[in-house]
């Protein structure tokens, strides 16, 4: 087993059952995160930047990161099969997921496509996986008080998204029929 | 102050970050990436090629060369190093440390500031469209009383001006203003209860308290008609709280001990970067009292999102209260009160269980109800309301104890009892009322 491999398997072991949740919470579907997650697998298996990464998992995350929205943004059309019946995530047990539905959510995840890849990564890593500002900063090489303007003004720059169009369901894609 | 467009991307955001995949499925899907790892390797068999690190390309260097050039080489380094090594150890030089520490104490000691602070990011994923750089222009003023000031500009950006597209005041105690010059908007803020009221002030708090030592000294240039002496740190050492990756570059004046150019550098990777340059900074001059004075330019419009009347505040306070003391058996809040920790906490008391299975239990609508009037008290304890808040020790049968204040504008305080009655008291009644 090369290096590369032995990398992806050790990060596979100890990290694949965070990347997968990361990739239910973005598709809101656990087949579609299965796939993605070894598609992920695939392409850090070929990726330099993996290879040279001091933190793999920062890196595996945000590339998880990249194919979810990738996904979202139609790539789920190229997908070779499509299962016979949708997969739905699991929402939280409890009152907060009882006020927010699936299509709120969906447009959430929709408006979120629609910010620069730096602020859509600081809102998922801080407020869907809840790393703290410092951790962020560790990872997106920016200072702690930029990633904590980042977030806030990914936060503004969503409201003002979705203000502009509170009654647009995000569009519906072509996995979703 | 978050709005309730805020509040509701933030509980969206909240449900994401709960969402678990079931066991099984992710236990099925680490077999699938398992699997997919095998085959990876198969393919790959014999390891990545042509990849040669620059590390290596040196140590090639250096193995193509014969005994005689190799033992000059190195020889040469390690002279330099010797020599280095005894300047330092002499005493020829002050120790970085100590310089550190000078304009640690410079800094504490000055009575002003002003500067540009250029901010400059590069995103390596841009908008279709977007340029890949992005550049923000702040000129920074600072009094020591606590007072603060920044204009801000992004160049390229279709501003055209005159000024700032934003000024932000900060006047020492009282409500800072944040004005939209594209918009002709301004919003008045709260004063919150601890500086620093403004991260672009944080970096001149790390400066006024590092005293570790310089990785690396750059030796002496002139800046602005001043002869300064430079010195490499780890962005790491420079707040030990949050410490950070990247390097500082800091220039200070031979004569003042006060840096007078700092650049910052993050760590490059991972799809984005920062530098950021403080310049022309000026120690200890006079700035005019007019820069932060809060007063909005003449017809702009006040865009402030303005809070509940007094009543509703104590009915929605109350009513939170009375649910979550209703579900814990007589008990209020036990930890620290804001809209998502507290909800949660209300959630988990009252049982509301909607998984597995589709059955609903508990009670979703009372958590609800709940969620205004912690949110309002979250907002008060967090900014200089001069807010209490007693639930540890308060319980609903104590009708005379105070459960929550908070100060009014008008220099009373807003009281509520451990029975939810509510009272506008007086500073001094209040203090009889807490036992002070």
């Amino acid at each position: 087993m090369s290096d590369q491999s032995t990398r992806l398997s050790q990060l596979v072991d100890a990290e694949g059952g965070r990347l997968y949740a990361l990739l239910t919470r973005l598709t809101l579907r656990r087949d579609v995160a299965d796939e993605l997650l070894q598609e992920l697998v695939v392409r850090l298996g070929q990726s330099e930047g993996f290879r040279r990464a001091d933190d793999p998992l920062a890196y595996a995350r945000r590339a998880a990161i990249h194919l979810a929205f990738d996904w979202r943004r139609g790539g789920k059309r190229r997908r070779r099969t499509e299962p016979l019946v949708e997969e739905p995530a699991v929402f939280p047990p409890d009152a907060l997921g009882k006020l927010v539905d699936r299509e709120e959510l969906e447009r959430a995840l929709a408006a979120m496509d629609r910010l620069s890849s730096s602020s859509r990564s600081c809102l998922v890593l801080h407020y869907i996986e809840q790393l703290s500002y410092g951790e962020m900063a560790e990872q997106l090489q920016m200072t702690p008080h930029q990633v904590r303007a980042a977030c806030h003004k990914a936060i503004r720059r969503i409201q003002k998204i979705l203000g502009a169009e509170p009654s647009n369901p995000a569009p519906k894609e072509a996995g979703d029929e | 102050m978050n709005s309730p467009e805020d509040r509701t991307i933030l509980r969206q955001l909240e449900v994401l970050s709960r969402i678990e995949p079931d066991e099984a499925s992710a236990r099925l899907a680490l077999e699938h990436a398992r699997a997919a790892v095998r085959d990876l390797s198969v393919a790959t068999a014999g390891g990545p090629k042509g990849h040669v690190r620059i590390r290596s390309r040196l140590f090639h260097f250096v193995g193509g060369l014969t005994m005689r050039q190799r033992m000059a080489a190195f020889g040469s380094v390690g002279v330099a190093a010797l020599l280095g090594f005894l300047l330092l150890w002499g005493g020829l030089v002050e120790k970085p440390a100590s310089a550190m520490e000078k304009m640690a104490e410079s800094i504490r000691k000055a009575k002003s500031y002003k500067c540009l602070q250029i901010v400059q990011l590069t995103d390596d994923y841009p908008d279709p469209g977007a340029p890949s750089v992005t550049e923000g222009r702040y000129t920074v003023y600072w009094l020591a009383s606590g007072s603060a000031r920044t204009e801000i500009v992004h160049p390229g950006q279709g501003w055209k001006g005159p000024g700032p597209e934003y000024t932000q005041i900060f006047p020492a105690g009282k409500p800072s203003i944040h004005i939209d010059h594209r918009t002709k908007k301004f919003y008045r803020y709260p004063v919150p209860k601890r500086a620093p009221y403004s991260s672009v002030f944080d970096d001149l708090e790390n400066l006024s308290k590092f005293s570790a030592e310089p990785a690396r000294e750059l030796g002496t240039k002139q800046i602005n008609g001043k002869i300064a002496r430079g010195f490499q740190i780890d962005m790491k050492k420079m707040d030990a709280e949050n410490p950070e990756p990247g390097r500082a570059e800091i220039w200070i004046d031979l004569q003042s001990n006060l840096p007078v150019f700092v650049r910052y550098e993050g760590m490059k990777g991972l799809g984005c970067s920062n530098i950021q340059e403080d310049r022309d900074i000026q120690w200890n001059i006079d700035l005019d009292p007019r820069l932060f004075d809060p007063t909005p330019p003449k017809g702009y419009t006040d865009a402030t999102p303005k809070p509940p009347t007094l009543e509703e505040q104590v009915r929605q306070i109350a009513r939170s209260l009375r649910i979550y003391a209703q579900a814990s058996g007589g008990r209020y809040p036990q930890n620290r009160v804001n809209s998502l920790d507290t909800i949660q906490d209300l959630c988990r008391i009252l049982g509301v269980v909607k998984w597995p299975g589709g059955e609903e239990k508990g009670n979703a609508g009372k958590a609800a109800e709940a969620i205004d009037g912690f949110d309002r008290m979250g907002d008060l304890l967090h900014y200089d309301f001069d807010a209490a808040y007693h639930g540890k020790t308060v319980t609903p049968r104590d009708k005379d104890k105070v459960v929550f204040r908070w100060k009014l504008d008008d220099g009373r305080y807003e009281v509520i009892f451990g029975d939810l009655r509510s009272e506008t008291v007086t500073a001094e009644r209040l203090r009889k009322l807490e036992g002070k």
